[in-house]
């Protein structure tokens, strides 16, 4: 496994945030994570990063337990490149003072490779993200926000990293360039690259991810492959969400089925 | 007839952005308006609301209400009209409320202004009307306590207070989690259905639009593009750009799932939703209204 979260357990203070989740993610899939605001999905992105502290369970990233480390041992597996991340904002991704060319070499100056091969694998990144040459001497802010989220999954990728995290990287883009980042995430899935997809939106992950789980008030409620989630799905959450997806041609749920979902899932909050 | 637009355009000096919107709102109809950012869909609410922006003019064609020409309308006329015939929500809720006084105290006030109701009858009607947006309790909390989706409602209750004829929903669920849109759309397909309230919704959304609406628009650029019965526009769209907005959801929405295993789903959550309806009477009482 590229990634192994077992009962993992996040609070801030008094929130608990995470209660109990775990998913894995395999080498070369993609796992979606889709929820509702606030169910704690950029949280478990954050705790896998070790930027929140676990209060209890478990995070195993490529074999290596990362639950227990201290900032300084995080900062040395950091280095290591094996996790890279892509956040729905690119200019937290993105230094808004770096040039392009030295957002995207960074990662690899940090590793010890020479600046000639660090500027020519930027360019290589650069095509592979379809963005031209001339944008690396250019600043974040000088590019569009499809550009940008296409630099900062050029970013993420240039140390070739065993698993990319992805929080909401579509949500803030118009959606040409939502599709457009979607493509790139599914020849990166084809080239064999581990992701972990965190969205609100169904439907972006549908497209993309192999398995999908569902956090619902920071638990994993269901998961699976994505045709079995989304045709046959057993939670009510799940069902409400499946069945408010704005769809074309086929009425997902009607009216009153969603109206009993909804009270169904209002009487089980005010029971926990 | 509710609302009607006859080839309007909507200029600001001598540029023009909108060219030439037409649609008959009937009484309880729904019309939907599509379009990429830009395209003119808001600058067409406006027109119709009476409150383009200042130099943004209606320079050719007509915009009428219950069939009366909205040109010939005093400014006085107007304020008048807003609100007791036709109201608006727009995306971002919060920055319609107030963040110092009650939820509950600013749809009173509407219903002192608008309807002139004594201070103990608009906080009654106030209340009732949080209760029809499935709002029970929330009369005396602040807006920064309410989620996204409870601010719209709230929104809402304020724009049928007077009892509008014509409700606008612009964008009104962009920015909100896909669960709680749909508790919004489906909150306004009921006060159609109980009130025969007509309404416009705007979405770049394809699908959100084909949901609930008779007629869609589809505009680009400040033109209507394509528009039709919605079931013609979806299964025969004549124009490239609406062709792109249904490539898009069929690449990347549900309805590749649906459309194969469709069956099985609708029989799913249906299947749930009657089995664990039994004991749910009670709790879905207040939103049975
Ligand atoms: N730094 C923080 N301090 C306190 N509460 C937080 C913090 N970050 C997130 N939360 C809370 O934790 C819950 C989960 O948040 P988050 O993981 O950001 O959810 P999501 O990404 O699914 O919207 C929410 O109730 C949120 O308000
Ligand atoms: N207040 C304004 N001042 C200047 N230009 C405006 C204003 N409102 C709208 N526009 C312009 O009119 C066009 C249509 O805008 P709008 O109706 O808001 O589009 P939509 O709602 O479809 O995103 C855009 O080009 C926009 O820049
Ligand atoms: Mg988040
Ligand atoms: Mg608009």
């Amino acid at each position: 496994m590229v990634l192994r979260v077992d009962g993992l357990e996040v609070r801030y203070g008094k929130l608990h945030a995470l209660r109990g989740a775990s998913l894995s993610v395999a080498p070369g899939e993609t796992v979606g994570v889709i929820g509702e605001t606030g169910s704690g999905k950029s949280t478990l992105a954050r705790a896998v990063l070790g930027l929140v502290p676990a209060s209890a369970g478990q995070i195993v990233v490529d074999g290596t337990d990362v639950t227990g480390l201290n900032t300084r041992q995080w900062r040395a597996f950091r280095r290591r490149g094996v996790v890279q991340y892509v956040f729905q904002d690119p200019l937290r991704s993105l230094d808004p003072d770096l040039t392009i060319a030295s957002s995207l070499t960074e990662p690899l100056r940090i590793q010890g490779v020479s600046f000639a091969e660090a500027a020519s694998r930027a360019r290589e990144l650069l095509k592979r993200v379809s963005l031209g040459p001339e944008l690396l001497d250019r600043l974040p802010g000088e590019l569009s926000g499809g550009q940008r989220q296409r630099v900062a999954v050029a970013r993420a990728l240039i140390v070739e990293p065993r698993l990319v995290l992805l929080d909401e990287p579509v949500s803030a883009l118009d959606s040409s360039n939502r599709v457009r980042v979607l493509e790139l995430l599914k020849q990166l899935r084809d080239a064999g690259t581990s992701l972990l997809f965190i969205s609100h939106d169904l439907g972006s992950v549908a497209g993309v991810a192999d398995r999908v789980a569902v956090l619902y008030r920071g638990e994993i409620v269901e998961q699976g492959p994505v045709r079995d989630v989304i045709s046959r799905p057993t939670h009510p959450y799940t069902k409400l969400l499946v069945g408010s997806a704005p769809t074309l041609r086929s009425a997902a749920a009607d009216r009153a089925a969603r109206a009993s979902l909804r009270a169904l899932l209002t009487s089980e909050g005010a029971v926990s | 007839m509710s609302l009607q637009l006859t080839d309007v355009h909507i200029s600001a000096g001598d540029r023009e952005f909108v060219h030439g919107v037409s649609f008959d709102l009937p009484a309880g109809g729904v019309v939907g308006i599509v379009g990429e950012s830009g395209s003119g869909k808001t600058l067409t609410c406006r027109a119709a609301l009476g409150i383009l922006p200042p130099g943004f003019t209606v320079s050719s064609g007509t915009v009428s209400l219950g069939g009366r020409d909205t040109a010939t309308l005093s400014t006085r006329e107007w304020t008048a009209l807003r609100g007791s015939t036709i109201s608006a929500v727009f995306q971002d809720p919060a920055s319609y409320l107030n963040p110092s006084l009650t939820v509950g105290s600013q749809v009173a006030e509407v219903l002192q202004v608008k309807l002139r109701l004594r201070r103990r009858a608009a906080r009654d009607r106030a209340v009732e009307l949080l209760d029809s947006v499935r709002l029970p309790d929330v009369y005396r909390r602040y807006p920064h306590e309410l989620s996204g989706g409870m601010l719209q409602r709230a929104l809402i209750a304020t724009a049928i207070a007077a009892g509008p004829r014509v409700l606008i929903a612009d964008e009104a669920t962009t920015a909100l989690d896909v669960t709680v849109q749909s508790e919004i759309l489906d909150l306004l397909a009921d006060l159609r259905d109980s009130t025969g309230l007509a309404l416009v919704v705007v979405s770049h959304d394809l699908a959100v639009v084909a949901q609930l609406c008779d007629e869609v628009l589809v505009m680009r650029d400040g033109a209507v593009v394509e528009q039709g019965p919605v079931s013609d526009v979806l299964y025969a769209p004549r124009h490239e750009y609406t062709r792109l907005l249904i490539d898009e959801h069929e690449s990347y929405g549900l309805d590749r799932f649906l459309s194969l295993d469709g069956a099985a789903l609708e029989g799913a959550v249906l299947e749930g939703a009657v089995r664990e309806r039994a004991p749910l009477e009670g709790a879905d009482h207040g939103a049975a209204r």
